[in-house]
Order: C-alpha cells, then sequence, then structure tokens
C-alpha cells in the first residue's frame, strides 16, 4: 500500500506564507525584467516621427505652392454658423461621455493579462497589492478625459473663463465619476456569468451614437439653444460630483479582492491587446482589441448568401457582413461624420473645416477594413478563393469604397451648401471617395513592426523600431492623394482641372494600395535598412576591436 | 528494363530545399530537402520540435522565401499570388484564420460559393457533420473551443475543390475519434487522385495516409516508407 502523501514531501522547498512576495513587490520584480531586454536607440523612433512629419509638410507645402502659382487667394470658410455653439457643445458633450462610458466598460476598467495573470493570479499575493495601479489610473484617466472633453464643449459653447474652468471641473469629475461607476459594476458583478452585451458598453455606444444624430437633427429643425450661460451652480455640481467619484473610489479599493479572477484574465486581455497596440501605434490591433468578445456567444441563426456567386462576391459578402454585424464600426462611421460635419455647421475657419473632414473621412473608412486588417492577420482567409492576391486586394476595397461614397456624398453636399458649388463638391466627394478606401487598405495590409530588434524604451514603455513607419502608412496616402481637394478647399474651389487631377491622384492611391509585391523578397527600403545595421554592426565591432 | 520516365509532373517536386528564418544559408533550420510527391501521394513531414517541419510547410505554401532550392508545386513554381494556386492548393496552417462576425456554417457557405460550387447547401450540410459540427453551425467562431475552431478549419478546406492538400499538424486539438475520421478522409483524398502534404507526429495518421515519409534532424534528412517514418515518430 502507498503512503499518503504530504504537502512538505511533494513540494519539500515550499516557502513559509511570511516569506510570499507582496503584490508590489512582484508588480517590481517584472518591471525590472522587462526593462531589462531594450536597447535600440530613442534617436531611431525620433527620426521616423521626422519622416512621417516630412511626408505631410510636403503636402502642405505642395498645396500652398499650387495656390501661390494660381495666382489665388486663400478662402477664409463660411461667414455664418449654422449650428448654435451651445449645441456644438452638448453634440460633444454626448460623444465624450459615450467615449468614456464604452471605453472604460470594454478595458474593464479592472483587469490583468497576458503573462501578468498567468504569473501573478496564481500567486499567493494579495490583490489589492497588485490591481493597485490599474486602480489608481481608473480615476486619473476617467478624470483626464472628461476634463479634456468638457474644455472643448465649453469652449465650443462661447463660454466666458470662469465658465470654461469650472466648466472643466464638473467634466472633470464627471469623467472620474463615471469610470469609478462602471468599476463599481465589476465589483458588484462578483463571479456572475457575464452577459453577451455589457450594459456600459451599450450604453456608451449609444450616447456615442446619438451625439452626431442630434447635431445633424439640430442643424435640421432649427431648435432654440438652452441657455447654458445662465447656469450658475457650477460649484455645487462639481462638489456632488466630485464627492461621489471619491466615496466611489474609496469603495472600490475596499473591494477589489471581489472582482471575480475570470473577470480580471478577460478585461486583461483586452486591455493588454489594446495597450499593446497603443504603444506599437497599431490602429489595426487596437480595431481588433476593442472589437474582442469575451462573453460566450450566443446562438444565432446563419444566412445562406444565395447571391454569392464565385470569389469577389464571396470576399464582398464576407467583409460587408463583418462591417455590419459590429456596431461599433457603425457606430464609428457616424461619429466620424460628425467631424467632417460639424465644424462646417459651426462656421469655423477653412483649414479646421478641411483637417476635420480628412481625419473624419479616414476614421470612417478605417471602420470599414475589417475585413482587410484580418485576412492582413491570418493570411489564409485572402489565398481561400480562386482569385488572384492583386484582385483579393481589389475586392477587399469594394466595402470601404461604397462606405465611403456613401459617407462622401452628404458630407461633401454639406460642404457645397456652406462654401456655394454643391454639384462641384458633390462631385469632388465622389472622386475622395476612392482615396479614403485606398488609404484603409494601405494601412491594413502593412508590414507590422519587427520587435525581434533591440526595442526602444520610450515614455509609454519599450516599442520595437518602425512603429511610427507601420503606423503612417495608409494616412499618408490619403495625405498626398488628397492634395487636389486641399488647394480646391483653400483656394480656387472645385474647377473642372482639379477635378481631373483628384481622380488621377484617386486612381494612383487605388492601384499602389492594391498592388501585391512579393512579400518574401525585401523592399528597396527594407534592404538598405539593412545594409545600416550592417554598416553600424561593422563599426560597432571596430571598435570594440581597437 | 530501365523504368519509363511518367510524363506528368509531380504534384510536388523539392529540389535540394533549405528553408529557414533567417535571409542566408546558415540560417537554415535543416539540412537540404529533396523529394517528390506524385498525384494522388500522400507525403509526411516528421521530426521532433524545431527542425523544420511547419517552415517547410509555409515555404512549399509560398508563405515563406527559400534560402536555397526550389519547390515546384503542380509544375510550376510556386507563387501563392497566382489564382491557378489558390484555386488548387487547400492550406491549414497551425493558425486561426476565421472572420468573428460569421457563424461556421456561413463560413462554409461562403467558401464552397465563392469556388463557385454547385449543390453548395448538401456539400455544406455533408461537411459540417462529418467534421462534427451540426451542433455547433449557427455559433461564431469565438464561441467554439480549440479543437472545435480546428475542425471548422479542416471542413474549410475539404468543402472547396482542390489538388493539394498543406496540413500543418492537422490532428492537433482533435479527439482521437475525429482523428480516425480525418485519417479515413485523407485516404479518400489519395484514392481520388489528390495529393496531401502534412507535417505530423501521429503516427497512425502516418501510417493511414503517408506514401513516402521525410524524416527531419538538425543534420540529416532521410526520405523513408510510412512504416519506418511512424517508427522516427514513436522514438522521438
Amino acid at each position: 500500500m502507498s503512503e499518503p502523501i504530504t504537502p512538505g514531501r511533494l513540494h519539500p522547498e515550499q516557502a513559509d506564507p511570511e516569506d510570499w512576495p507582496t503584490g508590489r513587490q512582484l508588480r517590481r520584480l517584472t518591471r525590472d525584467a522587462t526593462e531589462a531586454h531594450t536597447g535600440g536607440s530613442f534617436m531611431e523612433a525620433i527620426a521616423e516621427v521626422y519622416s512621417v512629419l516630412f511626408s505631410m509638410v510636403i503636402a502642405l507645402a505642395v498645396a500652398l505652392g499650387a495656390v501661390q502659382a494660381l495666382n489665388a487667394t486663400l478662402s477664409t470658410g463660411p461667414e455664418q454658423a449654422t449650428l448654435d455653439p451651445t449645441w456644438l457643445s452638448i453634440v460633444a458633450t454626448l460623444i465624450v461621455v459615450g467615449g468614456i462610458i464604452g471605453l472604460a466598460a470594454r478595458l474593464g476598467p479592472i483587469g490583468m493579462g497576458g503573462g501578468r495573470a498567468t504569473w501573478w493570479l496564481t500567486a499567493p499575493a494579495d490583490r489589492r497589492g497588485l490591481l493597485r495601479p490599474r486602480f489608481v489610473l481608473v480615476p486619473v484617466l476617467g478624470g483626464s478625459v472628461g476634463a479634456a472633453g468638457g474644455a472643448l464643449a465649453l469652449f465650443l459653447a462661447d463660454g466666458t473663463g470662469t465658465q470654461i474652468l469650472w466648466g472643466v471641473g464638473a467634466f472633470a469629475a464627471g469623467g472620474a465619476l463615471l469610470a469609478m461607476a462602471t468599476t463599481a459594476g465589476q465589483v458588484l458583478r462578483g463571479n456572475r456569468k457575464e452577459r453577451r452585451v455589457r450594459p456600459a458598453v451599450l450604453i456608451g455606444d449609444l450616447l456615442m451614437a446619438a451625439g452626431p444624430v442630434v447635431g445633424i437633427a439640430v442643424a435640421l429643425l432649427r431648435p432654440p439653444a438652452p441657455q447654458v450661460q445662465n447656469f450658475t451652480a457650477w460649484p455645487v455640481l462639481v462638489a456632488i460630483l466630485a464627492g461621489l467619484a471619491v466615496v466611489l473610489v474609496w469603495w472600490a479599493e475596499r473591494n477589489l479582492e471581489k472582482i471575480a479572477g475570470r473577470e480580471l484574465r478577460a478585461r486583461g486581455a483586452v486591455s493588454a491587446y489594446a495597450g499593446g497596440a497603443v504603444t506599437s501605434m497599431d490602429t489595426r490591433e487596437l480595431g481588433r482589441a476593442l472589437s474582442v468578445v469575451t462573453a460566450p456567444d450566443s446562438r444565432r441563426r446563419s444566412a445562406s448568401f444565395p447571391w454569392v456567386r464565385g470569389p469577389v462576391s464571396a470576399i464582398v459578402t464576407g467583409d460587408a457582413t463583418v462591417f455590419w454585424r459590429s456596431p461599433r464600426h457603425v457606430i464609428q462611421v457616424f461619429v466620424a461624420a460628425s467631424l467632417g460635419l460639424l465644424p462646417v455647421l459651426a462656421g469655423w475657419p477653412i483649414w479646421l473645416n478641411l483637417a476635420s473632414l480628412v481625419v473624419g473621412g479616414y476614421l470612417a473608412a478605417m471602420a470599414t477594413g475589417e475585413g482587410a486588417r484580418r485576412a492582413e492577420m491570418a493570411p489564409v482567409l485572402d489565398r481561400h478563393f480562386p482569385i488572384s492576391a492583386f484582385d483579393v486586394r481589389k475586392a477587399r476595397a469594394i466595402v470601404p469604397l461604397t462606405v465611403m461614397i456613401l459617407w462622401c456624398v452628404p458630407i461633401f453636399g454639406l460642404w457645397g451648401a456652406a462654401h456655394g458649388h454643391l454639384v462641384g463638391w458633390l462631385i469632388f466627394g465622389l472622386l475622395c471617395a476612392p482615396t479614403f478606401a485606398a488609404g484603409v487598405i494601405r494601412a491594413a495590409y502593412r508590414k507590422p513592426p519587427d520587435w525581434n530588434k533591440p526595442l526602444v524604451n520610450g515614455p509609454a514603455g519599450p516599442v520595437a523600431p518602425g512603429v511610427m513607419l507601420a503606423f503612417a502608412r495608409g494616412p499618408d496616402l490619403v495625405v498626398l492623394a488628397l492634395i487636389p481637394l486641399v488647394i480646391a478647399a483653400i483656394a480656387i474651389g472645385p474647377v473642372p482641372i482639379l477635378m481631373m487631377l483628384q481622380l488621377s491622384t484617386s486612381a494612383l492611391g487605388f492601384f499602389v494600395a492594391t498592388r501585391v509585391k512579393d512579400e518574401t523578397k525585401p523592399s528597396w527600403m527594407e534592404q538598405a535598412q539593412a545594409e545600416q545595421e550592417r554598416q553600424q554592426r561593422e563599426k560597432a565591432r571596430r571598435k570594440g576591436g581597437r | 528494363m530501365p523504368k519509363r520516365k511518367s510524363s506528368t509532373p509531380p504534384l510536388v517536386r523539392a529540389s535540394s530545399v533549405s528553408v529557414g528564418y533567417g535571409s542566408t544559408i546558415d540560417s537554415a533550420v535543416c539540412p537540404p530537402i529533396s523529394v517528390d510527391l506524385p498525384a494522388g501521394g500522400g507525403l509526411a513531414i516528421v521530426g521532433s520540435n524545431g527542425t523544420g517541419k511547419s517552415t517547410f510547410l509555409r515555404a512549399a505554401a509560398g508563405l515563406l522565401d527559400l534560402l536555397g532550392g526550389s519547390i515546384q508545386v503542380l509544375g510550376r513554381p510556386v507563387d501563392e499570388r497566382t489564382q491557378q494556386f489558390r484555386a488548387q492548393v487547400a492550406v491549414v496552417l497551425d493558425e486561426d484564420s476565421y472572420l468573428p462576425a460569421l457563424t461556421v456554417r456561413e463560413h462554409l457557405l461562403l467558401t464552397a460559393r465563392g469556388h463557385g460550387m454547385s449543390e453548395v447547401t448538401a456539400r455544406v450540410n455533408e461537411a459540417i457533420e462529418e467534421f462534427g459540427l451540426t451542433a455547433r453551425q449557427n455559433a461564431a467562431p469565438t464561441a467554439l473551443s480549440s479543437g472545435q475552431r480546428r475542425r471548422l478549419l479542416l471542413a474549410a478546406a475539404f468543402v472547396r475543390p482542390r489538388t493539394l492538400l498543406v496540413l500543418d499538424e492537422p490532428e492537433q486539438r482533435l479527439d482521437s475519434g475525429m482523428r480516425d475520421r480525418l485519417a479515413e478522409r485523407l485516404k479518400l483524398e489519395r484514392s481520388q487522385g489528390g495529393g496531401v502534404v502534412m507535417a505530423t507526429h501521429d503516427p497512425v495518421l502516418v501510417r493511414e495516409v503517408a506514401s513516402k515519409v521525410v524524416v527531419l534532424a538538425e543534420d540529416e534528412v532521410r526520405v523513408v516508407s510510412a512504416e519506418a517514418g511512424a517508427q522516427a515518430i514513436e522514438a522521438l
């Protein structure tokens, strides 16, 4: 008969519980080990920032040079605002509040992912100590985003100095309160089963979507604006919001241990994914991170896709379904529309209108490229159909192109209504749509930076060399291919010659974005970079040998 | 009497192929590989971890540049970008490749319809049943277990037309019943004239499916019979 097994015999070197590391010690040990792996030069990252800015400056210089050569005068934009500033601030507030709630709920706010979840959650250290840094960040980040949003909202509402100051305070306290309320939801949920759609995510997304809807409705119906200027109870509001936030901070900190390990891992996986995407400046990964579903999927019916005949319609149907079934992406298109529309309605200077239009257009296009981004992540998806690589990319551009045509028509129509030349601007919008689609396809298929090279230790943590160049791939094409639009907007208007030019640059951009080079062969830039690295190694070797 | 040379090119012809993840021949993970696979043949690549099985498969699927030598698939140098290659070669690698918004059934429907097949519904139903996904056919891939996701990827490869199947450790995450059914399915594939190239650690799959086996090691490459290959796995 075998002897009974005692824990002491199985683990003869088991430490005394008093010798167990605290959560804080475990955190420090991990941080020190991570930092030991960096070694790249920070100047490499600076050089990349320079390259990115340089391409944007070139685009602007070309546009301004063309304006000067044509001896045209710079446009000043629409003279009158069509939307009351107070309504503008309300729209901004809805978007900011929705954004805070949605983001906080998607990211946890409390979570622990990746290696930390594996090593820390199984350690006998106190969880309050392990979670405290993340916990402290929650009200700070919520407050910061709230303050920034508040400053924007009060600025839009033409608030006075004191009003802006109190408003920022109220928004900051409100932001912290919202973030802490989401944390409290995590604590209260305890060990209960997760729902398919988290209520806070739904509330956040609905509020964000309500922003542009309210903006457009108000612009069309012109109801009288609420009188925010007469509001005098700012100090009381700030005190109430801040007081509630402090109470929630105190309560949640004492109850951090109640958050289930499953919840910490699930939220941590999402936030680690998103954090990695932010530090590596990879918008593709950020989108994927925010789309991660951690709850069990409820059974749904399958569509039969009877209209699909052949590879192109299969790819387009797949991409369209991916877009349509992701409310976050549909909402992103609407929010991006508000970015393009509101500055025009507010009668802001032309350069602000233009910047908002380009940024809004690119944001909207980004929402439509999930199919391409997925295919880049899992290349087999592209190689699955009997169609060449070049044709696959063209097919993957169809959904972004269609959505962007639908996006550009109302936005450029409104632009035309505000600036004059309605038909001309509508045509310009149609010609710009392929550029936005091309930008998002180029961004989706960009090569990720090489994380095997020595990392660069930046303020947000170690990053791979090449992240900025990867980040710029996509926006660079949009900026350069929209030079005719810039010239038309700031000086000449939608004249036929610029339309022809826009047609040419859009076609060229589309060709560049859908071109497929042999990915197994290094590009000339990669070859040049490899040669530079070889020379640096040689130089270092000579120095060491001396 | 000397053997007469067949005029039909082999499905796969690897000539002194060196593979690895560096840029020079020094970074090759194994000695050069030379092997032919005729139509209706089954080639298994076996060896311990890190000897280059998956790397060779990626090169054969056109996803990795060769460090030396050449590979021809269906009589042409590998270029996975072409329509012809994609139409005839079905690849299942060790990665989760799916669109999270589509259900299991929708993935298979789109694949079959995308290849312009007829009687799509019947084919998809058959594949779903064959790979044990009937109860989960309306679920999104994110709601499946890792083994079920593996079944989905294999089903997607079988629901479409192909001449050559490239499989990276197809037995991974499958239960023993499913492994047996997969072996039967791959035998049927061969009997119908299709080719199978697979990296595997499963001696049963090698005995059932392979007609020849490449045994990879750090310092040598051997091309042996199915039985000898299965024994090589068992000896690892």
